[in-house]
């Protein structure tokens, strides 16, 4: 009996160190992080990574994209969708390297992903309409903005993309109307207000 | 006719096969483009026509692959032994790989293109002619800046197998907020042998692209307008831009260019060219103009 509340003992005592240090090696690298070093934010996390550690991961293919190391950021956040494929933040993540490098078909590929497990999903919603403007896709942009601001109608983003489409297309007024809809919303907003002006 | 029908037959066999092809990941393209033209002062040349089918099938951004078949002709005046027509077919494919590259910041890509051209020239020397050309590009993030390395290499077999050799580096950056773009292209040509090549083994020019982009309420809802011009001689020339091997030309001195594109839907845009280029042939000492109007349609599957 002695015996078997040691080993239980032994047990408990290695898993609150191994936790312990797991939660020292995030509290380092946060810090690492606040004090505007990404690179050792990152290395910190290493010994987690080897250890298949899901959220160091994020948090390292996270940082990499901060420090600009688009194609290593891509690459951490592949790993991830590969080792759980129905993370969302995993494959909400991966579109931040993409848009950074323009490559709206693969922001466009993911976004689509998440909302294949999440219909509504804002974020995805918003990562697929800046894909759809950077191809120049207005008619997909304005029927996807349309849509989106009838579920999100106080939502200044999808309205300020439903303008843009219009305008593109040379609809001024349906474009201007649009605008005026942000402005009821965000009254300051620099780029419906100078096109309401201009036209 | 044979072009339209074989046009309207892929175009078929795509639309029938596009739940199969489209996806997220891949991007599905066809153009089709056709090419009247006639010549001014030529004392051997009355018309040409060439009508060009082309296949793009993208892998998202990081792979493409295109195919690309044309069918040009020309019509010949009579030279003692009646009017004739030079009729050719090439096909042509195209493989590129893009590379995203934090370090500079822009897409590093690199191309193989390769033409096959087949006709009945009777005198064989500008049939199954072959070229391959191989190039690396950059081009940055903001698509502010492009120079590109080009190489092709092209075999007359027919012609005592002479080599024509060209190197056509380019720059082209965009100015006015991304609203223009201009770009040089150098054609550095050499022969294998002058005697086979009008007397020429080392030519010289420059092509200068100037594009504009119009806003969405534009005069006739143009998308852009371009003009090209082309300075100085070449020869033998290859423009993979537009699957072009200038096998049947002359010694071209020059030419010049205006175009405009519209986007009439998300998926489908139009361009219209109208061209002139001056040839010579120096064998006879003719000079001539060339001109031509080209039309291109171009639809996203």
């Amino acid at each position: 009996m002695r015996c078997r509340n040691l080993f239980v003992g032994i047990v408990l005592s290695g898993l609150s160190v191994t936790s312990f240090a797991g939660t020292n090696v995030f509290v380092d690298s946060y810090k690492a992080q606040a004090n505007g070093n990404l690179k050792k934010a990152a290395d910190i996390l290493s010994p987690m990574i080897s250890k298949n550690n899901e959220y160091a991961l994020m948090r390292y293919a996270y940082l990499q994209y901060l420090q600009g190391q688009y194609n290593e950021s891509i690459e951490s956040y592949k790993r991830l969708i590969q080792s759980n494929p129905k993370s969302i933040d995993a494959k909400l993540g991966i579109t931040l390297p993409y848009l950074a490098q323009k490559r709206w078909r693969q922001v466009k590929q993911y976004s689509l992903e998440v909302l294949k497990l999440s219909h509504w999903n804002y974020v995805a919603h918003v990562r697929l309409m800046i894909a759809e403007e950077g191809m120049k896709n207005w008619e997909t942009l304005q029927s996807h903005a349309s849509q989106l601001s009838k579920v999100y109608p106080t939502d200044v983003a999808t309205l300020v993309y439903l303008a843009r489409a219009y305008a593109w297309q040379g609809n001024k007024d349906s474009a201007k109307s649009i605008y005026r809809k942000v402005l009821n919303r965000s009254p300051a907003h620099i780029e419906a207000n100078y096109y309401v002006n201009a036209n | 006719m044979k072009i339209m029908y074989k046009t309207f037959v892929l175009l078929l066999l795509l639309s029938v096969s596009r739940v199969a092809i489209s996806s997220e990941t891949w991007y599905v393209a066809t153009t089709v483009n056709s090419m009247i033209g006639n010549y001014s002062g030529s004392e051997q040349r009355n018309d040409l026509f060439s009508g060009t089918f082309i296949l793009d099938i993208d892998y998202l951004d990081s792979l493409s692959f295109s195919l690309a078949y044309n069918d040009f002709s020309i019509n010949f005046k009579d030279l003692g032994t009646g009017e004739f027509e030079i009729k050719q077919n090439t096909l042509s494919g195209k493989v590129q790989y893009h590379y995203f590259s934090d370090k500079y910041k822009g897409t590093i890509s690199t191309q193989l293109v390769v033409h096959s051209i087949t006709n009945n020239d009777v005198t064989l020397l500008t049939d199954n002619v072959s070229v391959y050309s191989p190039k690396i590009s950059y081009l940055n993030l903001n698509k502010s800046l492009y120079f590109d390395l080009e190489y092709v290499n092209s075999s007359y077999p027919g012609n005592s197998n002479l080599v024509i050799q060209q190197f056509s580096p380019s720059i082209g950056f965009s100015f006015n907020d991304g609203s223009d773009w201009l770009r040089f292209k150098t054609f550095l040509i050499q022969s294998s042998d002058k005697t086979l090549s009008q007397g020429e083994d080392s030519l010289t020019s420059i092509d200068i692209k100037w594009m504009h982009w119009l806003s969405p309420d534009s005069f006739l809802s143009i998308n852009n307008v371009f003009i090209d011009v082309l300075a100085g001689k070449r020869i033998f020339a290859v423009d993979n831009d537009a699957y072009s091997v200038y096998n049947l030309a002359d010694v071209q001195q020059g030419s010049l260019l205006f175009g405009a594109a519209w986007r009439a839907k998300d998926d489908l845009s139009i361009s219209a060219i109208l061209g002139v280029e001056k040839y010579e042939n120096t064998s006879i000492s003719n000079s001539y103009n060339q001109q031509y109007l080209y039309l291109s349609l171009t639809k996203l599957w």
